[in-house]
């Protein structure tokens, strides 16, 4: 979250003659980032960006301390006098229940009258408004002037229209107050005059049976101060954070309060911000106390204490930093500091962790992370990590998704890389069930609200949205899907290469776009040295891939013009091999010849081919030159050839005619004799 | 004797015929030319080896079968090579003596790699070059390698700087590379150096957010390291990356996993540090980093007395374009996959 803080503002607090960007760029460096300076006029607004664990920075107060210990200049902290002092033995005006203690660890209120309400003065204005807050009248504005001063929220009532107890005596009036859980269905009318409905388990205050205020994040209308107020209840807690984040975040509501609530209040910092508070509505509205003021204390806060061994740090930094200089360090961040000697001699910091920084400083690697920033990351050297190189090996597929990778490039396809996530209506269009889909619970938008299952529709809508750019698109994806498991909280997480070839140049369009397809995916299974592929006839224009009986892919005809191929990656990167055998280079010659066969409608080639494969050893190769499937007609090359001497005719007549009675008797297919 | 010599000169002469003719064929330079050949040797009045072969049935008939067929095989070759160089002088002479070498080569298929791929191999590469080993971990992730086993509890604010996406209240998908630190640690295998790249998911998409995109995570865990030495790695990566002038500092953050947390800036490539328009500072954000949180170990089954470790991370997208100073207005463009915008990578 960024915060503003105006220059001018900041000086209050500290001592220097530094220049703003010298400022900003030793904050950037040793403590928060700066990011932008803003010119205001004669004053420069800094623009901050405040890490969560630095919850005692959303204030100037906290930036000059920041400033203070990171230039080395001396920190000013506000004058504080105590005006509460002043009202003890006043009345009791408040009526205060808290039905559960955990709700708010520390509550204060007093009542302040003679309250004469007009506009701030005009530094408050410039200042409230150069940290992007909207000045309304001289109430309203303190509270939030001190929330920025010092990053302790507050709310202020119209005492007036809170409700009487119902046992009131007397005439001066007590009001009514009950702190609780809100319930299910509660309405409350925000400061902003939006209705809101409150989600179960807010902190609420309930006055006279109507709620008036969503605790630590706005205040209600009902009991908002206004041009007549006269009385008002200044009203500084702390609140549980977990429940002030979960009400923001169930409203979408995240106010200035809510923000610094929900991440960390000074515990020291009530009592203080108090007196300021009445100390400026004096000055600015003539207030006078009115009441005794109300402190409830349900949870004491104790300082903690951190040790650190010394060495550690050095450990930590690669250089060696003095022990005085770790102690100047630790004091100037307002540690208070005592040396001791641990159980083994080791010179030993024991750090008492200052108020505001009460969640952040835990252990020694915190203490380490102070002493380190204010020395200066920079001021480190570089060093190259010693130690052994780890003997692991790296996973092969990575290598294989490289390789595969080129591969496709080469033959011209382009790669995509698409988003995880598909609609609904893509998946049922697919013809794949949104039910067996992972689905995202808070999903962007209705277009990504399921985790796809498939590389396919992805690769199909990229085509569809490149169609009209070009006549031949070839294109593929290599990325995970995920496939729910029965009984299993995680998806499997599956590899696949998924590509996508359109053509308008071939003719008749899908048989031969779909040859061209498997001959690429042929040629790549061979790039990765997978042998023995057999391609089953599967319904609907498309074919299996199986290697060793597994299945590892599909091609498959989608429209006359397109067709796919989708691999299982996970399988193919087992199956992948660089092992190269070596066969001697035959020696003596081969005796090669055209063979033409008419077969009988439907008949698969590679039915053919694996018969006369197993007809003799002799066949060492064949390949297809011709095809005509709509005619069945196919010329088969056949090579013969003998490892160790040079075959005769003789020989090759013999095992031609096996080759032809086969073909003839088991296939039903006619040769055509030359 | 005298047959015999006389039969040796005949053959003599064929050959030096034969050796001749072959090369004046090869140094005749137009149809012409070869044209003469052909006559001085096979004219049937005048030709040399035409004489010869004419003169054949004068001779006694051992030596006529000799001569023959040497005679022949001479005709053969000479006639072989005439007929090659009138093919080779008839075919266009153009393409020999003038050649548009400025017309287009026959293109090979133009195939184009994704840029997330190119930086991912990159990136990988330089890391790997040090000794760290590429990984890869559940993209789909439970909560407790997400979140609280890297020390953030449940509803704690830091949760809400990762932009979640959620499939139930255990399983997410992971905004973020640094999931695969306690599966890392898990192996059991020490020291350990990884580089892990991953598709990570967050709920944000606008001209410079993506729903998807891709980070990279450095883990180091060894005995004894220390800031200075993620610096060493950092300005590693940064110079082999960025080129050998470009330096690294770290800024303090925030990470609940790290502790100490960094940010960290590369000098901008535009000003070399000096400070302009587009850095202001002369520095550009690159990425977070930190030493792992000790309780983040001790998740890990590792002993945070014994061993420290680093790890950093960042988005694979946005280094790439740092450095190739490639100007895209939107990032989203990376994942529309408009063949014409693929092309240019």
């Amino acid at each position: 979250m960024n915060i503003l803080i105006p220059d001018s503002w900041l000086r209050d607090f500290i001592k220097t003659d530094a220049a703003p960007q010298t400022i900003a760029d030793k904050l950037s460096l040793c403590s928060l980032s700066v990011e932008k300076l803003h010119k205001k006029g004669d004053d420069t607004v800094y623009e901050i960006e405040i890490t969560p664990n630095r919850y005692d920075t959303l204030s100037v107060l906290g930036i000059a301390r920041e400033v203070a210990a990171t230039t080395k200049v001396e920190l000013t902290p506000p004058e504080i006098t105590d005006h509460l002092k002043s009202a003890e033995g006043k009345k009791d005006l408040l009526d205060v229940t808290i039905t559960d203690p955990e709700l708010c660890p520390r509550f204060t209120a007093i009542v302040l009258d003679n309250i004469e309400i007009k506009t701030s003065p005009k530094l408050i204005r410039d200042r409230l408004e150069m940290s992007g807050v909207r000045a309304l009248n001289n109430i309203v504005d303190v509270s939030n002037y001190l929330m920025l001063e010092l990053g302790q929220p507050m709310h202020i009532f119209d005492f007036d229209r809170l409700a009487n107890t119902e046992t009131q005596k007397g005439t001066e009036a007590q009001k009514e107050m009950v702190l609780r859980e809100s319930r299910k269905g509660e309405k409350l009318v925000t400061l902003d005059g939006v209705e809101r409905e409150i989600p179960k388990g807010a902190i609420v205050i309930e006055s006279g049976g109507k709620l008036v205020d969503l605790c630590g994040i706005v205040g209600g209308k009902n009991s908002e101060v206004g041009e007549n107020t006269k009385r008002i209840l200044l009203f500084i807690q702390i609140y549980d954070p977990v429940r002030i984040r979960k009400t923001s975040q169930a409203l979408g509501l995240r106010t200035e309060a809510s923000a610094r609530f929900e991440k960390g209040i000074d515990p020291q910092g009530i009592i203080p911000a108090m007196n300021r508070a009445i100390e400026m509505l004096k000055e600015n509205a003539n207030a006078r106390i009115a009441s005794s003021l109300v402190d409830i204390k349900n949870k004491v806060w104790q300082p903690h204490e951190v040790e650190l061994e010394i060495p550690e740090v050095e450990k930590l930094l690669g250089v060696r930093i003095e022990k005085e200089e770790v102690v100047e360090i630790l004091k100037s961040l307002g540690f208070g500091i005592r040396i001791k000697n641990s159980a083994f001699q080791i010179p030993t910091v024991v750090a008492k962790v200052p108020s505001w920084r009460d969640k952040d400083i835990e252990i020694a690697a915190d203490l380490i992370e102070e002493i380190a920033r204010l020395y200066g990351y920079h001021n480190l050297p570089n060093l190259m990590p010693e130690g052994v190189i780890p003997p692991v090996p790296r996973e092969k597929k990575f290598y294989w998704e490289d390789k595969a990778k080129d591969f496709l490039k080469h033959q011209g396809f382009y790669e995509v890389y698409n988003y995880s996530f598909i609609s609904k209506q893509i998946l049922l269009d697919s013809n794949l069930d949104p039910s067996k889909s992972l689905k995202v619970r808070n999903p962007l938008n209705k277009d990504l609200e399921y985790m796809r299952p498939s590389l396919l529709p992805s690769l199909l809508k990229n085509l569809s949205e490149n169609q009209h750019h070009s006549d031949e698109i070839k294109l593929f994806e290599l990325e995970r899907v995920y496939i729910p498991q029965e009984g299993q909280e995680l998806p499997r997480e599956n590899f696949r290469l998924t590509g996508i070839v359109s053509s308008l140049a071939l003719q008749p369009f899908s048989s031969q776009l779909f040859y061209v397809v498997k001959g690429i995916v042929e040629s790549l299974l061979a790039e990765l040295g997978i042998k023995n592929v057999k391609f089953e006839s599967a319904s609907g224009g498309s074919a299996l891939i199986r290697c060793q009986s597994a299945l590892i892919g599909t091609i498959k005809i989608i429209e006359d013009s397109v067709v796919v191929f989708d691999l299982d990656f996970d399988t193919i990167a087992e199956l992948a091999s660089d092992l190269k055998t070596y066969e001697p280079i035959p020696e003596y010659p081969p005796i090669i010849e055209d063979l033409s066969v008419i077969l009988p409608p439907k008949t698969f080639i590679a039915d053919v081919i694996s018969l006369i494969e197993e007809q003799s050893k002799l066949v060492k190769e064949l390949e297809v030159t011709d095809i005509y499937p709509e005619k069945g007609s196919v010329t088969l090359r056949i090579t013969y050839q003998h490892a160790k001497k040079t075959l005769i005719d003789a020989e090759v007549q013999k095992i031609r005619q096996k080759i032809i009675d086969t073909l003839e008797k088991s296939l039903k297919a006619k040769v055509r004799q030359k | 004797m005298t047959r015999l010599r006389v039969i040796i000169w005949e053959m003599e002469k064929i050959v030096s015929l034969q050796k001749s003719a072959l090369k004046e064929i090869s140094a005749a330079k137009d149809l012409d030319e070869l044209e003469g050949l052909r006559r001085k040797y096979f004219s049937k009045k005048s030709g040399e080896l035409a004489k010869i072969i004419k003169d054949l049935p004068k001779l006694e008939p051992e030596k006529r079968r000799e001569v023959g067929q040497l005679v022949n095989q001479a005709k053969v070759e000479v006639e072989k090579a005439l007929e090659e160089k009138s093919s080779q002088l008839s075919a266009p002479s153009s393409q020999l003596d003038w050649l548009d070498i400025t017309a287009p080569g026959i293109p090979t298929p133009e195939g184009h790699l994704h840029l997330i791929t190119q930086a991912i191999r990159e990136i990988s590469g330089i890391f790997e070059r040090i000794g760290f080993v590429r990984r890869r971990y559940p993209e789909v992730e439970t909560d407790w390698y997400t979140f609280e086993g890297l020390n953030m509890p449940k509803n704690h604010p830091a949760r809400d700087e990762w932009e979640t996406f959620f499939i139930t209240d255990n399983i997410v998908l992971t905004p973020h590379t640094s999931s695969g630190q306690l599966r890392e640690m898990e192996r059991g295998q020490l020291p350990i150096r990884m580089i892990n790249i991953s598709r990570c998911a967050r709920r944000q998409s606008d001209i410079s957010h993506v729903p998807i995109h891709y980070e990279f995570e450095g883990l180091l865990i060894d005995k004894n390291v220390s800031i200075s030495h993620l610096k060493g790695v950092l300005t590693h990566f940064a110079q082999e990356f960025f080129g050998p002038e470009r330096k690294i500092r770290l800024r303090p953050y925030d990470f609940r996993f790290t502790e100490p947390s960094f940010e960290i800036d590369v000098i901008c490539h535009l000003c070399q540090g000096k400070g302009c328009r587009f850095c202001e500072s002369g520095w550009t954000e690159l990425g977070g980093a930190g030493m792992v949180h000790p309780k983040v170990l001790e998740n890990g089954g590792i002993d945070p007395k014994e061993y420290s470790g680093f790890a950093f991370g960042w988005g694979v997208e946005r280094t790439y374009l740092m450095k190739s100073n490639v100007n895209i207005p939107d990032i989203r463009l990376i994942y529309k996959n408009d063949i014409r915008f693929l092309k240019q990578f």
